[in-house]
């Protein structure tokens, strides 16, 4: 299944304009800051207002003149570059939250170390403990489009070649896997094409 | 019933009733452009600005006696809705809908938008996403609306006075009661009457600074 994009986003003093044809695998999507990166991923997930265009999903409409599917009907899961847990739950529950979550949770708590964890409450864990419970969360949620906004950015090199690895299995089940990444290394390199976003202007 | 009873049950009722219109309304306009959102707000305000007697007079145009609602009212309970317990209910919403509205506005919007964008993107409906995120975080929030709208209700008057009347024993609440008392010239009644409600005035407002506190 792959993503179909034709879409733009207009802002006062920036103008997204986005025409893929992402295929199943992973996507490095690169660009300088301002470049429209994150708004790319939020008009995917369905985040932003004001997408105009045509987004659709394998036979799926997502975005079209006359219709645009709801966030949560998507089946699409989008990481922001600092994500916050709910505080009012524990870091068990936030990673349990996903309405599809999945057996390969627990596999996933003991490779990114997780388990000493789980028993916080949401707030109670790192900026780079809570992007790896995320990130895990949104693999055990089993996207059809998964959509991650520089997901190694607060992490120490240990756990972002980890997080290499479990995104480079899981691109054998999440179909179409978008991560921003400024400067993937040459391992992340190897698996998965790079895209290359230039003033909002996206073409593949 | 003593109007005293009366009123800490009209309170409660018009509190949890105005809360429930409240939320629903929110709810909806959540996902309404921002101009339409200030426009629905503005109606729910709009009781706030108006001479209670102004409210108590348009909810006997809209559902008194006379009128085809009204009527429609007395044929499924049996009695008026107008001079009844449920009308004191009735016009004690209305005058609590302001303040209840606009706290819970402000609790709601208080909640971080990236818990509520969380909550979408891992597959909840909206309608879920409120249970799960948006009232468990602003529940100090909702308590406070709630505490404000119960006092609110228990102080109207005028509205009362026009859509419900004061008839002791039916539709008399305390503050209805204290007006009589004083007329009458039993001014030790007055007086106990105006110093229980002077207590329970304060401590809803020591509660809510208490919560306010708490949540920020």
């Amino acid at each position: 299944m792959s993503l179909r994009v034709e879409c733009t986003v207009a802002r006062a003093a920036f103008k997204l304009d986005a025409r893929l044809l992402l295929e199943p695998g992973i996507t490095w999507l690169r660009g300088t800051s301002g470049s429209g990166k994150t708004t790319l991923l939020r008009a995917l997930a369905g985040l932003e207002r004001d997408v105009l265009g045509t987004i659709t999903c394998g036979p799926h409409v997502w975005l079209s003149a006359t219709q645009c599917l709801p966030v949560h009907a998507r089946r699409s899961c989008m990481v922001p570059q600092n994500p916050r847990l709910w505080p009012h739950h524990t870091v068990l529950r936030n990673l349990e939250a996903s309405e599809h979550t999945q057996g390969i949770l627990a596999e996933l708590i003991a490779s990114f170390e997780l388990a000493p964890l789980l028993e916080r409450s949401g707030d109670e864990v790192s900026a780079g403990e809570a992007q790896r419970i995320a990130v895990v969360r949104a693999l055990a949620g089993a996207p059809k489009v998964l959509l991650l906004d520089e997901p190694f950015s607060a992490q120490p090199r240990l756990f972002a070649e980890l997080m290499v690895e479990a995104l480079k299995s899981a691109a054998q089940k999440v179909p179409v896997l978008v991560a921003v990444h400024h400067d993937p290394t040459g391992s992340a390199l190897e698996h998965g094409r790079v895209l290359a976003i230039e003033n909002g202007a996206v073409r593949a | 019933m003593s109007p005293m009873a009366l009123s800490v049950l009209v309170g409660l009722s018009a509190s949890f009733l105005a809360t429930t219109v409240s939320l629903a309304t929110l709810f909806v306009a959540q996902s309404f452009r921002v101009r339409v959102q200030s426009a629905i707000a503005s109606i729910f305000t709009l009781p706030l600005v108006m001479p209670p007697t102004v409210l108590g007079y348009y909810l006997l145009v809209l559902v008194g006696p006379n009128t085809a609602l009204g009527r429609l009212y007395e044929s499924a309970t049996g009695h008026s809705l107008a001079f009844s317990r449920a009308g004191v209910v009735v016009a004690a919403t209305i005058t609590a809908l302001p303040i209840v509205y606009q706290a819970l506005s402000t609790a709601l919007t208080s909640v971080p938008k990236e818990h509520v964008e969380n909550a979408w993107v891992l597959g909840h409906s909206p309608l879920r996403t409120l249970f799960l995120v948006q009232l468990p975080l602003a529940r100090t929030g909702m308590l406070s609306a709630c505490t404000l709208g119960f006092m609110r209700a228990v102080g109207d008057f005028g509205a009362t006075m026009m859509f419900a009347g004061s008839l002791p024993g039916r539709t008399q609440t305390a503050a209805l009661a204290l007006y009589d008392d004083f007329l009458a010239g039993d001014l030790e009644g007055a007086s106990s009457r105006a110093r229980i409600m002077l207590l329970m005035g304060f401590v809803a407002v020591f509660l809510v600074g208490t919560l306010r506190r708490k949540s920020s």
